[in-house]
């Protein structure tokens, strides 16, 4: 159980980052999301910080910087960055999903889920409609 | 069609947190559809 969390809290550590960089580069109502996503994910980073305090081997600490997979220089790459941060902490959280059960896996669903509903948003954002795939 | 998003939305929930392992990706991903599905009908 606790590898796949630790793979999750990692995956929150990354998205925080992400979001670092991207918001500087929206304003209006993107901003808002961007700004209202980065307070989710530090949310659930502080869920998984406090429910791996005593494992072992211990939590992951957040990196200095991750790399990034493309150039943000504008608002189309910061929305296009937010979409791939949101897919892939929903992969990591998909698959806590098969190692987990109980409250663990109730957070593992949300979390799955939250990640796929701002995924949409994002992309709708970015002008895509209806912004949706087809199993996130 | 909301209606219908709306019970296999709770369905796919219900049965993500009860199955066995090999199937709560998938059920957790059906479950995640649905709620867009939801958002995007308003």
């Amino acid at each position: 159980v606790t590898t796949t969390l630790a793979d999750a809290l990692a995956g929150e550590h990354a998205a925080i980052y992400g979001y670092g960089v991207l918001g500087a580069h929206l304003t209006g109502p993107a901003l808002d999301l961007a700004r209202q996503t980065e307070a989710a994910h530090r949310t659930r980073r502080d869920w998984l910080v406090t429910r791996l305090a005593s494992a072992s081997p211990a939590a992951p600490a957040a990196d200095p910087a991750y790399a990034l997979p493309f150039p943000v220089s504008d608002p189309a790459s910061a929305l296009r960055l937010a979409v791939g941060i949101e897919e892939r902490t929903g992969d990591v959280w998909r698959a806590a999903l098969a190692d987990t059960g109980g409250g663990d896996r109730k957070q593992a669903l949300d979390a799955l889920t939250d990640c796929a509903l701002r995924a949409a948003r994002f992309r709708r954002a970015a002008g895509q409609s209806p912004g949706t795939v087809p199993l996130p | 069609v909301v209606g219908a998003e709306t019970t296999a939305r709770a369905a796919a929930v219900k049965d993500c947190l009860a199955s066995r392992p090999e199937h709560a990706g998938l059920l957790g991903s059906i479950a995640a559809s649905r709620a867009c599905h939801l958002e995007v009908l308003g």
